[in-house]
Order: C-alpha cells, then sequence, then structure tokens
C-alpha cells in the first residue's frame, strides 16, 4: 500500500508492459502440459525406460509438478504486478519487487527533476509502442528509470508536466524561512 | 514407512502453503487500492486448495504397500 500525504493527489500509475508477464506466462504454460508430453512418449515411443513409475505414483509426481508451476507463475505475476511507477503532484515512486522477500521503494520531488529521457530501443518496443524512461535529478549520478513501460511518451508527458505545476508551485509559495 | 511418507507429503505441503502465504500476503499488503487485486488473489488461492486436494487424492490413491518401482540392475 502507499501512503500519500494529506492534500497528495495521484496522477497516474503505471505498469510494466503486459508482455514482460508474457514470456514467463507462455513458459508456465509449455511447462504444464510437461506431463501429459512424458506420458504420451512412454505409451507410444519404443524406447526402454531404466525406471517402471506406476501409474498412481505419476499421477502424484504430476499433481506435484503442477502445483508447482501454479505457484511459481503467481510469485512472477507478483513480481510483475508490484513493479509500479506512480506519479502524483508532489513526487515520483518507484516500486520495484525483486522477489518474495525483496523490495525497493524510490521518490524523487517532482521540482527536483532535471532531465527526462525516453528510449525504445529494438524491433518489438517499437511496433508495441514500449520502452525505458529516465528521470534525472540535480545532483544525482543515478538516474531513476523504468523499463518496459507502455507509451513511454505519455508518461513523459505527464511527468514533464506535474514537474512544472509543481515548480510553479513552489516558485508562488511563501516564502517562512529567513534564509541563511 | 508410513511415517516417512507422512514427513515427506507434510514437508510439500509446508513448502507449497509458505509460498502460497508468500504471494497472498504481497498481493493484499503491496496492491495499489484502486486495483481488483482480490479478484487475481482468489483465483490462486482457490488453485492452490485444488491442487492440494488433488495432491491428497493421489497421494491416497497410491498402494503404498503393494506397489514398487522397477530399477533393473545395469543401472
Amino acid at each position: 500500500m502507499i501512503s500519500l500525504h494529506d492534500t497528495e493527489r495521484v496522477l497516474g500509475t503505471w505498469r510494466k508492459t503486459w508482455l514482460v508477464f508474457l514470456f514467463a506466462g507462455f513458459t508456465s504454460l509449455l511447462l504444464f502440459l510437461a506431463p501429459f508430453v512424458v506420458l504420451w512418449l512412454l505409451n507410444h515411443s519404443q524406447i526402454e525406460t531404466p525406471i517402471q513409475v506406476p501409474r498412481q505414483l505419476f499421477g502424484l509426481l504430476s499433481v506435484l509438478w503442477w502445483w508447482s508451476i501454479w505457484t511459481g507463475t503467481f510469485l512472477a505475476f507478483m513480481n510483475y504486478y508490484l513493479d509500479v511507477f506512480v506519479v502524483t503532484d508532489e513526487r515520483i515512486l518507484h516500486i520495484e519487487q525483486h522477489g518474495a522477500f525483496s523490495r525497493s521503494v524510490a521518490e524523487l520531488r517532482l521540482e527536483r527533476i532535471q532531465d527526462v529521457s525516453v528510449e525504445q530501443h529494438g524491433l518489438l518496443p517499437t511496433l508495441l509502442h514500449f520502452g525505458n524512461i529516465h528521470v534525472q535529478t540535480a545532483g544525482e549520478t543515478r538516474a531513476f528509470m523504468f523499463e518496459s513501460v507502455p507509451r513511454p511518451e505519455q508518461l513523459k508527458e505527464v511527468v514533464m508536466q506535474a514537474h512544472r505545476a509543481a515548480l510553479m508551485r513552489h516558485q508562488n509559495a511563501p516564502q517562512t524561512g529567513e534564509g541563511l | 514407512m508410513n511415517v516417512l511418507l507422512f514427513s515427506i507429503i507434510a514437508l510439500l505441503f509446508g513448502g507449497f502453503g509458505t509460498a502460497a502465504a508468500v504471494v497472498a500476503y504481497h498481493l493484499r499488503r503491496y496492491a495499489v487500492p484502486s486495483d481488483h487485486t482480490h479478484l487475481l488473489l482468489s483465483i490462486f488461492l482457490i488453485g492452490t486448495v485444488v491442487f492440494a486436494v488433488l495432491t491428497v487424492f493421489a497421494f491416497l490413491n497410491i498402494p503404498w504397500d503393494s506397489f514398487s518401482v522397477e530399477i533393473p540392475y545395469r543401472i
């Protein structure tokens, strides 16, 4: 769950393109079919297997195999689904799930942004309109990067508009301190 | 023999149960509020319960006292 400040408003939430998860999903589907392939090969091929496994045991192993794939697919989905890029009217949040027990949340104030760039390399990103977005801040050597985001130009526009609005608010805000 | 088999199945259930708990916890705890994550979580949990029942069924279906795995002498 993201905790927002009292007056903060979410402008948008972005995830990586669904194609990122498609590869994991397709692999899971292939692995799911593996016991059927093995059964078909055992029944139809002339190859002599060194170990004869009884049918009931094969059934149990298949169920355990499918259960593993089911759980693994949802773990992969969790990794995909919980990677989020949130733009609010005050800041950008980049939440990244690295695995079951590893998670990072990076935060960036909008008025600190210096440069936003978009990159699309390759045939698939160009045809399917996804790419990477880099957000560079003043004084930071490491850019804020969100990979494989769908329609990165739109996200860039949202970030730039929010940045301009934040700068305006920052300049118009009454100076409360006495300064240095 | 039975103790060993039930220990193995208990370990498997423990492992799968932990993995399911991890997925459920993360999807509930860190989801964006406006998303319909609860639907996906329900599908996952229903699938997990179905596989657990199937595992128990497959486990009980094996005639543990009479069956044997044939391993040829040459290997």
